[in-house]
């Protein structure tokens, strides 16, 4: 048990901590949050220095966790361009790792992740896109998605549509994932604008009308893709823990930055409560970094552990809220009117997307049962 | 709680009032502000006088039915409901400390026919640390400075309270006022917010009164407590029923959201609260400094926390604009930040309980 960093993490974490304050000053991050764009020259810069590497997964996660401290939605958007490659990564071929993962790796192009439609969200088997196989072994893909990241600028999807029906009692079968490229007649995306937080993040409705998908672009096997889809969510989750404790750490630092500027004004930063509000929120913060890493040490070990992944995505997202509520509350008039605001809009997403709060603790509490039983 | 037939026939107005000028442009009013027909109409119902005697024009609405005003406007529109807020219980709550003064008079009489709209100057409310940075000069009464929180700012006047040795002053700027900067806006996003600087001459200022003791506009303001807990009311039931309309429609994995126990004990938990609060708030409506604290500190918690549980039972479609839940979860937590200090709010109610001694380290 070793709690120290590796020196290159460390020095990753410098490296995006000193890159997050030198991009994300507070006024371009109002700037994205106000004008509800995605940030392409922050993508790019960011690429350049070599923050997306996905050969260093501890890397990743410290500069996720950095980037989101000083502004979450800049901070996701320099890093989520290559959303959804995991799953190429493990189930694609080499063909498909070649024309749709390397060009996103090489900075070049964007990939997005397409399960959620309007109809459902948390039940990943309840989608309603449907894929129809035609007389040449090509596919026919039908439907609509909600609420995709990167949606209206993604260059393709790795999307989950439903190829054939399933039993009553056995949902998950007969879902199929499939690379659609956004150049594809019959593919239309618009953005979705209006959204609370995570302004700078690019967020959109997709329809699909006759879309023909060849065979080459189904991943893995036709069938099998929501074992696929709870794979990624297994992986992508330890990066949404981060970016919550990003968050509440960016919270703290505004706390305590904000007590130490009001000393020659106020004694405000000596009270016990104001003590123990620090401690409280150091504590929690704490706790979410420890859970956080533990998950991302069994998968980075090749041994993911989804009972830690979830116990650290729920967690973590709630740690972030938390913070950013108690510190808000304490600042008041004088946190509302800072960067604090955009934290508590953009802190809320952490326990909705990628699982959320609820659907985490039914994970916990199933895969803990299944333990036990042996499984 | 028994309401009154002034409390029965105020509550149907507002209501009827609010579906028929508020449900259409709640969104609207978040984004390019209130219209000013829509205020005209409120004036013209006794809303924007509601708290004032009626020899000032105003309807002179007792404490209950003011609340139900609040409480249904909130419902609808937080940032109306806080317009009303600040016309009646800062404004007009300030103004009517020195009713005696013909200016003051005439002020209340226009905020209440709608003819002119007022601010008051909040740094001394709701900062931990400023104080708003005001000098007049004395010969000739000429009052200049700057201040940092200033919900709508383009109000025909501006209200401020000037301390020295003996007392406050309460000033009136009817020009000579701008905004210097806009601030960022968490919540109530249909009223403007910002910082302003003033450099109001003799002619566009005017000296009020002045007494010993606090300032009339923070008199006003823990006068008010129970106007916000109102407000905040208003937000934790909608946004309890909003969430409980959906989960009887959205389904998940075969089944409606009402059904897991859960979405459904989250609710009926949030609605017992907000009921327990609703009736404190009501049966307390004449109570003093205490209750006051009370109904303000815990029902603008539960007002943060119920829109929170909204906007998660409603899952990714909370967090756009179009379902409106994401207003009442800023407005929400932007309620308690705007109308007072959380910090100074906790130390009040343990004086109140423990004496002058308690609460000091
Ligand atoms: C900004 C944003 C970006 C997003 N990006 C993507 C993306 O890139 N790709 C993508 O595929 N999706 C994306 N999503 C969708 C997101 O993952 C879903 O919103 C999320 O999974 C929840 O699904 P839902 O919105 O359909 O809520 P629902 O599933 O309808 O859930 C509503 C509420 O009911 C609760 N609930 C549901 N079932 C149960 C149960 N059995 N027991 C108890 N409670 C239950 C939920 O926890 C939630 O609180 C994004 C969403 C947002 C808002």
């Amino acid at each position: 048990m070793d709690f120290e960093l590796p020196e290159d993490v460390a020095a990753v974490r410098k490296k995006a901590r000193d890159f997050a304050l030198r991009e994300f000053t507070p006024e371009v991050a109002s700037m994205y949050d106000r004008e509800e764009t995605y940030p392409d020259d922050i993508r790019r810069k960011a690429f350049s220095e070599g923050f997306l590497d996905m050969s260093n997964p501890w890397g990743m996660l410290v500069a996720m966790e950095e980037f989101c401290r000083v502004d979450a939605g800049l901070g996701l958007s320099a890093i989520v361009p290559a959303f959804g490659s995991e799953v190429v990564m493990l189930f694609g071929n080499e063909e498909q790792k070649k024309k749709y993962l390397d060009p996103v790796l090489r900075g070049e192009k964007i990939s997005g992740f397409a399960i959620t439609d309007s109809g459902a969200g948390s039940d990943v088997a309840g989608i309603s896109a449907t894929l129809q196989k035609n007389g040449d072994g090509s596919y026919s893909l039908n439907g609509q998605k909600t609420f995709i990241t990167n949606g209206a600028i993604a260059d393709h999807f790795y999307l989950l549509a439903r190829s054939s029906p399933a039993p009553a009692d056995k949902r998950h079968r007969g879902l199929t994932m499939v690379i659609v490229e956004s150049k594809m007649p019959g593919f239309t995306a618009a953005q979705l604008k209006g959204k609370l937080g995570m302004r700078a993040t690019n967020t959109a409705e997709l329809n699909f009308s006759n879309v023909r998908i060849p065979a080459e672009n189904v991943i893995g096997e036709e069938g099998r893709a929501f074992y696929y889809v709870m794979t990624f969510f297994n992986i992508s989750r330890i990066y949404v823990a981060a970016q919550a404790l990003g968050i509440a750490q960016g919270a703290f630092d505004r706390l305590r930055a904000y007590l130490q500027s009001v000393k020659g004004r106020s004694d405000i930063s000596r009270w016990e409560s104001t003590q123990f509000l620090v401690a409280e929120v150091a504590s929690r913060i704490e706790a979410a970094r420890l859970l956080t890493y533990r998950a991302a040490s069994h998968l980075f070990k090749f041994n993911p552990d989804p009972v830690s992944t979830s116990i650290a995505k729920y967690y973590a997202a709630e740690t972030a809220t938390y913070a950013v509520t108690r510190i808000l509350e304490f600042m008041g008039a004088d946190g509302i009117t800072g960067d604090l605001e955009r934290f508590y809009r953009d802190s809320k997403i952490m326990e909705i997307w990628e699982g959320t709060s609820e659907v985490e603790k039914l994970i916990i509490a199933r895969m803990l049962e299944e333990k036990e039983e042996g499984k | 709680m028994k309401l009154t037939e002034e409390n029965q026939l105020l509550l149907s107005a507002a209501r009827e009032f609010a579906e028929r000028e508020v449900r259409g442009i709640a969104v609207d009013i978040e984004r390019s502000g209130i219209p000013q027909p829509v205020l005209g109409k409120m004036a013209e119902m006794g809303f924007l006088g509601a708290t004032a005697p009626d020899r000032f024009g105003g309807a002179s609405l007792g404490t209950t039915s003011y609340l139900l005003l609040l409480e249904t406007l909130a419902r609808y529109s937080p940032s109306l409901a806080f317009y009303t807020y600040l016309q009646n219980t800062l404004v007009i709550g300030s103004l009517i400390h020195f009713q005696d003064s013909e200016a003051a008079g005439e002020s209340i009489r226009d905020v209440s026919s709608g003819k002119r709209s007022g601010t008051v100057v909040l740094d001394e409310l709701v900062s931990n640390t400023e104080g708003s940075n005001v000098s007049i000069s004395d010969g000739d009464r000429a009052v200049s400075g700057s201040a940092g929180f200033v919900m709508h700012p383009d109000a025909s006047f501006l209200l401020l309270s000037h301390a020295d040795a003996e007392g406050s002053s309460l000033f009136q700027l009817n020009g000579g006022v701008k905004q210097t900067a806009e601030n960022r806006r968490l919540g109530f996003r249909g009223l403007g917010f910002g910082r302003v600087s003033f450099a109001a001459s003799k002619e566009e200022s005017a000296l009020l009164g002045r007494k010993s003791g606090q300032s009339v506009i923070s008199l006003a303001a823990s006068a008010g407590s129970m106007a916000v807990a109102a407000i905040a009311l208003g937000i934790a039931e909608e946004t309890v029923d909003r969430a409980a309309a959906y989960s009887k429609t959205r389904k998940t994995f075969g089944s409606r959201l009402e059904e897991y126990r859960p979405v459904a004990y989250s609710l009926s938990s949030m609605m017992a609260e907000t009921e327990v609060l609703r009736e404190y708030i009501y049966s307390s409506a004449g109570g003093g400094e205490k209750e006051g604290l009370i109904a303000k500190l815990l029902m603008t918690d539960a007002a943060v926390r119920a829109s929170k549980l909204s906007m998660q039972v409603h899952g990714g479609n909370g967090y756009f604009e179009e379902y409106q839940i994401e207003k009442y979860y800023r407005d929400a937590m932007a309620l308690e930040a705007l109308t007072g200090n959380r910090n100074s709010d906790l130390g009040s109610l343990a004086h109140q309980m423990l004496g002058s001694g308690s609460a000091s380290i």
